[in-house]
């Protein structure tokens, strides 16, 4: 499942960080990592269980079978905005950001067990998740850079041509994150906003003509952003099956299993008046 | 999302003529009308599944559209290549109904490759037409399309992508507009912004 494989790579980014930062000062790396925040985490996983049984069970997935292709699902009920069981919404909250504090900060030892009794005061810089970040702005506590894929130069180089960018290695969730990103303080922020319409207008129609033209698809869809691998996703599954009709028919129709059902009951109950 | 297989369903609705090989003295009531009488060598008009069913119980000859012949076809293509909007097509369910005739009764229709090539080229340059204005609809931010002429195929083939694009959209300038806002009080208070409320829920 698409979650599966997003927890695997968030994990591995989560270890390269921690290593990097190992590098460069010992007393950050504590902080750094979710896994020292063993509340926190705990908490966090019971969600994301939650989550996953509760998709399980609202979204049933439509099946069926392709003569040429294997099952496909079409979720009829997709859902672009971010709401609050999103599972790519809370990835792109776990997203790191630089920052340093500009403020003595208290009564945050329950997160991080073992600098239980030190306060955060003149850190140099520290790699944050953007939902702790969120908490220590409201309370001024904190201040951050925009990170790589924000930054002035990268917003050039998307405004010149956003097509030729490869957006998934520049940040999974690009669009999401910088959303959530423009959301908070920052002086930069206005043009983030602009920056990530403007990249998404532009990116649309290869998006499109990607996903109706090319047979091989697969060095494209690596390129594409989360938000834009769902539209592509769909345009891709709507336009085998046009190809299939168009190339073989739409085959036979089927009895529904509530027909067969519903006569299976009748001879039963005739047998039984019998 | 439709499957292609559902809109040939709504397509086999259509009345076309066939020439029946039989009789039958009355009606057949069915739920989307009643047809007959069936006599044989007098054409007759029906639905194009009651037609395909006759057909391939080799009791019926179909009688092709009036507008399923090359030289029509040819002229419609010129139409919509001169005209900068859909045109008008004489059925709305051209690609379908050309597909289903061709399979099962290709011997009743005269030049089927031909004809079958014709709307294959209708067909692309509609959908050409479609993607850019779908781009230019996109790129130029506009709020409203008027979508005259469309087939239900046509619509349904960026039916999976434009509204998830558009609401992809809204939803990257829903927020922009809430911010401007934020921005607009925190500049009237003065240079040090006061306190904003930030939500904490994703």
């Amino acid at each position: 499942m698409n979650f599966c494989r997003q927890t695997q790579s968030n994990s591995k980014t989560k270890s390269f960080n921690t290593n990097s930062i190992n590098l460069k000062s010992s007393r950050i790396d504590s902080v750094a990592s979710l896994d020292d925040f063993p509340f926190t985490k705990k908490i966090l996983t019971n969600y994301l269980n939650e989550i996953l049984i509760l998709r399980c069970h609202c979204v049933e997935p439509r099946r069926f079978q392709d003569n040429t292709t294997n099952i496909k699902e079409i979720n009829m009920y997709r859902n672009i905005k971010p709401h609050y069981f999103s599972i790519d919404a809370i990835m792109a909250a776990q997203e790191k950001i630089q920052c340093s504090f500009i403020k003595k900060v208290e009564h945050v030892d329950f997160l991080d067990s073992i600098y239980s009794d030190k306060d955060e005061e003149s850190d140099p810089k520290i790699e944050l998740p953007l939902w702790m970040v969120k908490v220590f702005l409201v309370g001024k506590s904190i201040q951050f850079d925009m990170p790589k894929a924000y930054n002035e130069i990268y917003r050039g180089v998307l405004t010149a041509d956003a097509n030729v960018v490869d957006l998934f290695k520049l940040c999974k969730h690009f669009y999401l994150f910088g959303k959530f990103l423009s959301q908070l303080e920052h002086r930069e922020a206005y043009e983030v906003r602009r920056t990530l319409i403007q990249t998404f207008i532009d990116r649309f129609k290869q998006t499109m003509d990607w996903a109706q033209n090319i047979d091989d698809n697969q060095p494209c869809f690596n390129r594409l952003d989360c938000l834009e691998r769902l539209i592509f996703n769909d345009a891709r599954v709507a336009q085998q099956h046009l190809n299939i009709y168009l190339t073989e028919g739409s085959g036979q129709m089927e009895i529904a299993a509530m027909i067969l059902n519903y006569r299976k009951r009748k001879i039963h109950e005739s047998r039984v008046l019998e | 999302m439709m499957h292609p297989a559902e809109i040939e369903f709504l397509a086999e609705n259509e009345i076309i003529q066939i020439v029946p090989t039989f009789n039958h003295a009355s009606h057949v009531h069915l739920i989307c009308g009643s047809y007959g009488p069936f006599r044989a060598g007098l054409p007759l008009n029906v639905p194009i599944w009651v037609a395909l069913n006759l057909r391939q119980k080799k009791t019926c000859r179909i009688l092709a559209p009036d507008w399923m012949t090359v030289d029509k076809l040819q002229e419609r293509l010129e139409e919509e290549k001169a005209s900068k909007f859909f045109t008008q097509l004489p059925t709305n369910y051209y690609l379908e109904i050309t597909q289903m005739l061709l399979t099962v009764a290709s011997e009743d229709i005269p030049q089927g490759n031909d004809i079958k090539t014709a709307v294959k080229d209708l067909w692309d340059l509609r959908i050409a037409k479609l993607r850019s204005s779908v781009d230019l609809f996109v790129k130029e931010g506009r709020v409203q399309a008027s979508l005259n002429h469309l087939t239900p195929m046509e619509i349904n083939s960026v039916r999976p992508v434009f509204p998830d694009t558009l609401d992809a959209l809204m939803t990257l300038h829903e927020h922009i507009n809430s911010s401007d806002d934020r921005e607009d009080s925190s500049q009237s208070s003065g240079a040090t912004p006061s306190s904003t409320s930030f939500s904490l829920s994703l």
